[in-house]
């Protein structure tokens, strides 16, 4: 997430700079906030071309919402063109290849999905903010996409949420109040996270990487089943302390800017099912695929195919959310393998707590779920699936299955 | 049968529990299995039900049972 360049040192001083720029209260906060956002999109471009890009991806929704935001039909319309050319922006391999497409830019956006999650939010929430007398003009809404703090991987915040914490203490002049227990919290958690994510992460990622390298000189089915346990275990405390890691400075960083961050783990490798998992691990993000992949096609699925058949209706909607977050999480052949495993365990979990109830009924079934033994059997096997299915984001592990 | 009544009945299928009883103060910790997911079967209930329609806000926005009798009512007055 987070790599040692002039880039992640340029981060290393906004993050320093700016509270002493933000917490004052004064009536040009927001364009401080919005020079500074500017100013690391620029940095981060690697080319003018790049800049230009990335600014219409962020200024087009804004000027089409602005203008034609009314009209309830156009809603569906954007967001497909959105992600049509999001699909190309994002370099899709296999799209690529399929359809014998140019590719025009060779650069990558940086945050480029995460952009589309905020931009697909304030869409999505374009008529309700205006009834509710949100003032929409392009500051706060470059803000709240551009947000430097949360760019390269979330937390991903709603529009409603970023701007009701960004004007919280009014436009009285004077310093947002801040305690010197606050400070000192703040501080520790951006230094735990620089640890987590530039000592023990990196540790952690060289171990994963010399245990990969290594799985196809072993010989013999169980050696190497026994080493890609190991490598899936390291890998996947990779991943908690480096994605945990960079949240831990985000949400620090704001926090001495006088801005709240939505926290985005809590726990996660002690959840009892898969389910309970995507509500523990990058909270925001299954927030965010709840309210705008599941919960619509759940409600049409409900609706029209499959007419008040709440569990087959579930189990389909949460099947293929997942599947294509799965697929939005990289653009190679292992991440529909992660989507696919991702949304088998959140079937099979959810279907399993369905039929437990039935079977044990009410009482007996909480018995069962307060069961201490019950408890940790299933956080390790809950642990276990996830540590496995973890190797597709970054591995290419497929290939260790086709070119053998 | 007022509001309340036909509600309770919606959450009754919903949860598959005949025993539900809900109040004004009843929240999601009170009722087992009502968690986001089913949250989204009971909207749809809810609104077939009553013949209405939630937005996403509203519906996220709901503390309690009582909240959502306040909802219902004022869309079936609106409609």
């Amino acid at each position: 997430m987070i790599e040692l360049s002039t880039k992640s040192l340029f981060f290393a001083c906004m993050i320093i700079m700016a509270p002493f720029l933000l917490r004052y209260r004064s009536r040009i906060r927001q364009e401080v906030f919005l020079v500074m956002n500017i100013l690391v999109i620029t940095v981060a471009s690697r080319s003018v071309l790049q800049w230009i890009i990335t600014a219409l991806w962020v200024v087009l929704p804004f000027v089409l919402m602005h203008f034609l935001g009314d009209r309830e039909n156009l809603k569906p319309v954007m967001i497909t063109g959105m992600v049509i050319v999001y699909i190309y922006l994002a370099k899709y391999g296999f799209v690529f290849s399929l359809l014998h497409l140019p590719e025009l830019f060779l650069f990558k956006i940086l945050g480029l999905s995460y952009f589309l999650f905020r931009e697909i939010d304030y869409i999505m929430q374009y008529s309700s903010l205006k009834e509710e007398g949100y003032s929409l003009n392009l500051t706060d809404y470059l803000n709240y996409v551009l947000n430097f703090y949360t760019l390269m991987a979330g937390p991903i915040l709603r529009y409603r949420e970023f701007v009701d914490d960004f004007y919280r203490y009014g436009d009285e002049a004077g310093y947002i109040p801040i305690t010197k227990k606050e400070m000192f919290d703040h501080i520790n958690r951006v230094i735990n996270g620089y640890v987590k994510v530039y000592v023990i992460s990196a540790i952690l990622d060289s171990w994963a990487k010399y245990w990969f390298d290594g799985l196809r000189d072993h010989s013999g089915f169980i050696k190497a089943a026994a080493a890609f346990c190991i490598f899936a275990f390291l890998n996947c405390w990779y991943i908690y302390f480096n994605f945990s890691g960079y949240c831990d400075i985000v949400i620090g960083a704001a926090g001495l800017s006088g801005m709240k961050i939505h926290e985005n783990f809590n726990k996660p490798y002690l959840s009892r099912n898969v389910v309970e998992f995507w509500n523990r691990h990058h909270i925001t993000l299954s927030e965010w695929i709840r309210d705008y992949i599941f919960t619509p096609f759940y409600k049409w699925l409900l609706s029209v195919p499959f007419k008040k058949k709440i569990i087959l209706s579930q189990s389909v909607a949460l099947f293929v959310t997942f599947l294509v977050a799965g697929i939005w999480h990289g653009t190679t052949i292992d991440y529909v393998m992660y989507g696919f495993f991702q949304g088998l365990g959140i079937v099979v979990a959810s279907l399993w707590k369905t039929k437990r109830k039935k079977w044990l009924g009410k009482e007996k079934n909480k018995k069962y779920e307060n069961n201490m033994a019950v408890i940790t059997v299933t956080r390790i096997i809950t642990w276990g699936y996830i540590c496995l299915t973890f190797t597709f984001t970054g591995y290419p592990v497929m290939s260790l299955f086709i070119n053998r | 049968m007022s509001t309340q009544e036909r509600l309770q009945e919606v959450f009754r299928d919903v949860f598959d529990d005949e025993e539900i009883i809900i109040g004004n103060e009843t929240t999601a910790d009170d009722i087992e299995g009502w968690d986001s997911l089913s949250h989204v079967a009971l909207i749809v209930a809810v609104q077939d039900e009553f013949d209405i329609k939630f937005s996403i806000v509203e519906t996220s926005a709901l503390k309690n049972v009582g909240d959502f009798i306040k909802l219902i009512d004022n869309k079936i007055e609106g409609k």
